[in-house]
């Protein structure tokens, strides 16, 4: 049941250990092959020697997005450019792509980071493998790609799209796994259903892979009957490698952390202070097993909390909540940190309410939540509505744990914006 | 037409929200016969009307990109003189029913008005007020 079994069930003080051992040594060639690390580190005053335990990460200085892009192309490598065999970019939607390097370790390392994530799951070398992402820049598929076929599946690298021959190829070859966003899901079994063709009978699917865009458990559920298959989340950054950072194993609730391969910390957004355990903040990664292209303390702006409880699989690997919001969104009401992601959660689960939707802030923290009504739940009656907007408030109000002001909008009366919609207009002076 | 149908038409409480929901109606040349409107404190309401042509008007409606529905009420015929109106609803009362939503409409011909009210079961409503000798439209 384990591809690894002495690393993942590895006990807690000999992780430390090695993950101490692969700290040092990553920190020993940051610092002395790459400028933009040596300047961070002397102005923080601390020198590779004074790194002697994980805590010791803490003396470290961070590393954000910023940096990535600003050190583009090739300002973060710490191998010369012959020992690089990879290159991937992380799309920008403003300004510069990031650039990331692997070497020949590297690329093997995240391979079989990724064997053992979809060996977790039960994947096996009796099974096909369609991988639905993208091939090209976008680290997603080829990674996926690389540790589906270490396991020994066979892979069919359909790329996305083209849903008529995605179908030919799963009935002919009988694909028993897909790897997909979470969209292009619900399409696929759209189409199915148009075409009259069950998944329990006429396809031989087991799993999913499902990743690559945010998506809530409702939606999770949703593509598990609807392809009848197993779904699992996967995290993970072009930053650190792409998918297989964290993964879910057969029990699907919260995702491993390969923490013999990056460092984790769970840190305020805002002060950078670590938070308790169980505690919601940002996630923030050490590659500790990177040649190429090592990053300290990369910023990624990923909210989500460490699952304490030891998980039943025997993976000692700690466990982090499916990703709560992105920091950049967070904004505070009375106190409390609300990230957009949780008032979405609420409002996609309720029957009756459109897609869209706006937070409105104004003085003393009023706060209001402006969401469509759907067409089709009017049936005239405004009790029903009334109803409606209580039953929304109150579960706003259990999720967020601030209650708002629920206003139900005719259809098409909010903006609609393309691409990122912009969800919270904030007007308060102070 | 053997039930009454009347529109309803979701609507926040804007300025100006009955002027186009008629306009578009008058455009269609739709009669409006009654209307009524109910808000709550919530900001919104909804604005009922009983028109000559409910299909026409529930299509004009939505293609102007209103939210609207049909729904059927009853209409209890109500008599022209003092005490009319608590005529019906003495019965009303007397059988326990409980009214959602009421109120008066005048036939096309200016000749009779009736007391609309949406109520859950309108055929049970109906069968049990007809005991009463109670008239509905159309009669």
């Amino acid at each position: 049941m384990y591809w690894n079994k002495e690393a993942e069930t590895i006990d807690a003080v000999s992780l430390s250990e090695q993950q101490a051992a692969r700290l040092k040594k990553t920190v020993e060639s940051l610092y002395s092959n790459i400028q933009f690390y040596k300047k961070q580190m002397d102005l923080a005053g601390v020198k590779p020697a004074d790194i002697k335990t994980v805590s010791d990460i803490r003396k470290l200085p961070f590393t954000t997005r910023e940096d990535l892009r600003e050190n583009f192309p090739d300002g973060l490598l710490a191998i010369p450019k012959k020992d690089i065999v990879r290159l991937h970019t992380s799309s920008g939607t403003t300004g510069k792509p990031k650039a990331i390097f692997f070497s020949k370790h590297d690329i093997d390392a995240a391979s079989d980071l990724m064997a053992r994530s979809l060996y977790m799951t039960g994947l096996r070398n009796t099974d096909i493998f369609q991988n639905m992402m993208t091939y090209g820049l976008f680290t997603g598929a080829l990674m996926m790609h690389y540790g589906a076929e270490k396991i020994g599946c066979m892979v069919i690298p359909a790329g996305p799209g083209n849903t008529a021959r995605q179908i030919s190829l799963m009935q002919d070859f009988e694909t028993t796994a897909i790897h997909i966003t979470p969209s292009y899901g619900l399409y696929l079994a759209s189409v199915l259903q148009k075409q009259g063709l069950d998944p329990a009978t006429d396809l031989s699917l087991k799993k999913a892979y499902v990743g690559a865009e945010p998506y809530t458990e409702e939606t999770r559920k949703k593509i598990e009957s609807l392809l009848k298959v197993d779904a699992y989340n996967c995290y993970g950054l072009s930053e650190m490698n792409g998918p297989g950072v964290a993964f879910e194993c057969e029990r699907k609730n919260g995702l491993h952390l390969w923490e013999d391969n990056f460092l984790m910390e769970i840190l305020d957004p805002v002060t950078g202070e670590p938070i308790p355990d169980g505690e919601e903040g940002e996630l923030v990664l050490t590659t500790l097993n990177r040649e190429a292209m090592p990053i300290l303390r990369y910023r990624t702006k990923d909210i989500t909390k460490i699952l304490p409880d030891k998980c039943p699989c025997g993976r000692t690997h700690r466990r982090i909540h499916r990703i709560i919001g992105r920091a950049d969104d967070m904004f505070i009401v009375k106190g409390v940190n609300i990230y957009p992601q949780q008032i979405e959660r609420v409002l996609m689960s309720v029957k009756g309410v459109a897609e869209n939707y706006q937070i409105n802030l104004e003085n003393l923290d009023k706060m209001t939540v402006k969401v469509e009504i759907d067409k089709n739940m009017f049936d005239g009656k405004v009790e029903h509505i009334v109803t409606l907007r209580n039953e929304i408030t109150e579960r706003l109000k259990n999720e967020i744990l601030v209650k708002p002001v629920v206003e139900l909008l005719e259809p098409g009366t909010l903006p609609v914006s393309e691409g990122k919609a912009v969800r919270v207009i904030d007007t308060r002076t102070m | 037409m053997k039930t009454l149908r009347q529109l309803s038409v979701f609507a926040e409480n804007k300025p100006g929200k009955i002027e186009k929901i008629t306009k578009a109606l008058a455009d269609a040349g739709i009669n409006i016969l009654a209307i009524s409107i109910t808000t709550t404190t919530e900001g919104f309401g909804a604005i009922k009307f009983i028109v000559d042509n409910s299909n026409l008007a529930l299509e004009t409606l939505k293609q102007n990109g209103f939210t609207a529905t049909l729904n059927e009420v009853l209409g209890i015929k109500l008599q022209d003189k003092p005490g009319g109106l608590y005529f019906v609803t003495h019965l009303l009362t007397k059988n326990n029913i409980n009214i959602e939503n009421a109120h008066v409409f005048v036939d096309g011909h200016r000749e009779k008005a009736y007391l609309l009210v949406e109520v859950e079961d309108i055929e049970d409503v109906k069968d049990r007020l007809s005991r009463e000798g109670l008239l509905f439209y159309p009669e």
